[in-house]
């Protein structure tokens, strides 16, 4: 066995397992879901450095894949989808959640310097790059077992943190409430 | 470093509470969550921390910026 394409397997089911902790952070970042135990400075940061993680286990996932060279995927694969051979489809959705991930990671390190909009437009198409993602490793089906019952999994865990998302009030909508509340807090 | 000042946009901060947990040491919260900033410049040991405050403020609603001349260079409170 080829120990580069060992390591793209394995890279990339880590990889799905490391995107769907950083999803899932990124909502709880969002919502203020935090607790003594998991305090939000912890869960922002965490939410930050796994991201940069997971993209060092892309980057294997990418390179070794290209190195190995056993089915013909080139370094402009890597950013232009669906100029394949191998499984055209599959692969070039690989391609589309790399490109969207390029994006949020740009507009994140120049946050300061952008519009906020942009930034969250950008940062929103996290989710489908995640769904992207998932199809990509379903599709190019390799390791199928291990696959669907890990993105069976993740599926489960994103659309559970995505559900309560949207039923947990946002921020914003809880003014009228507090204001009543700070009125009597004062008095 | 000196002469800096942690200061918040009021308008962009909405109370994740972040900051307080970054730097305690010149940040507590009120009671809806807001941040109460030490007004004194920044100490050259608290610099690192408060930058990294800074950077984690889920809004950038923080700010590490110049002092003005005419901040206070004791807490408000003890100066009375």
């Amino acid at each position: 066995m080829n120990p580069l394409w060992l390591a793209t397997r394995a890279t990339g089911e880590i990889s799905l397992v490391l995107f769907t902790v950083v999803t899932i952070m990124g909502i709880a970042t969002t919502k203020g879901w935090a607790s003594s135990r998991w305090p939000e400075s912890v869960v922002t940061l965490l939410h930050r450095n796994i991201s940069l993680l997971s993209v060092v286990f892309l980057g294997v996932h990418i390179g070794t894949t290209v190195i190995d060279g056993y089915v013909p995927i080139g370094w402009l694969d890597v950013v232009i989808p669906f100029q394949t051979t191998y499984k055209t489809l599959w692969v070039g959705l690989g391609t589309i959640a790399f490109d969207l991930m390029l994006a949020v990671i740009i507009t994140s390190l120049v946050r300061r310097r952008i519009p906020q909009t942009l930034w969250k437009g950008v940062h929103w198409t996290s989710y489908l790059m995640w769904a992207v993602a998932v199809v990509h490793g379903l599709g190019v089906g390799t390791d199928q077992l291990l696959t669907r019952v890990l993105a069976a999994a993740m599926t489960a865990l994103v659309l559970g943190a995505v559900v309560a998302r949207f039923l947990t009030p946002h921020r914003q909508d809880d003014p009228v409430v507090s204001v009543t509340t700070r009125t009597e807090i004062r008095r | 470093m000196s002469g800096h000042i942690v200061t918040v946009d009021r308008i962009a901060c909405d109370g994740f509470g972040t900051c307080a947990q970054l730097l305690p040491e010149r940040i507590i919260l009120d009671e809806w969550g807001y941040p109460i900033i030490d007004p004194t410049p920044v100490k050259g040991s608290e610099h690192q921390h408060a930058k990294r405050a800074v950077n984690a403020c889920p809004r950038l609603a923080l700010k590490l910026v110049k002092a003005p001349h005419d901040a206070p260079a004791r807490p408000v409170a003890q100066r009375r």
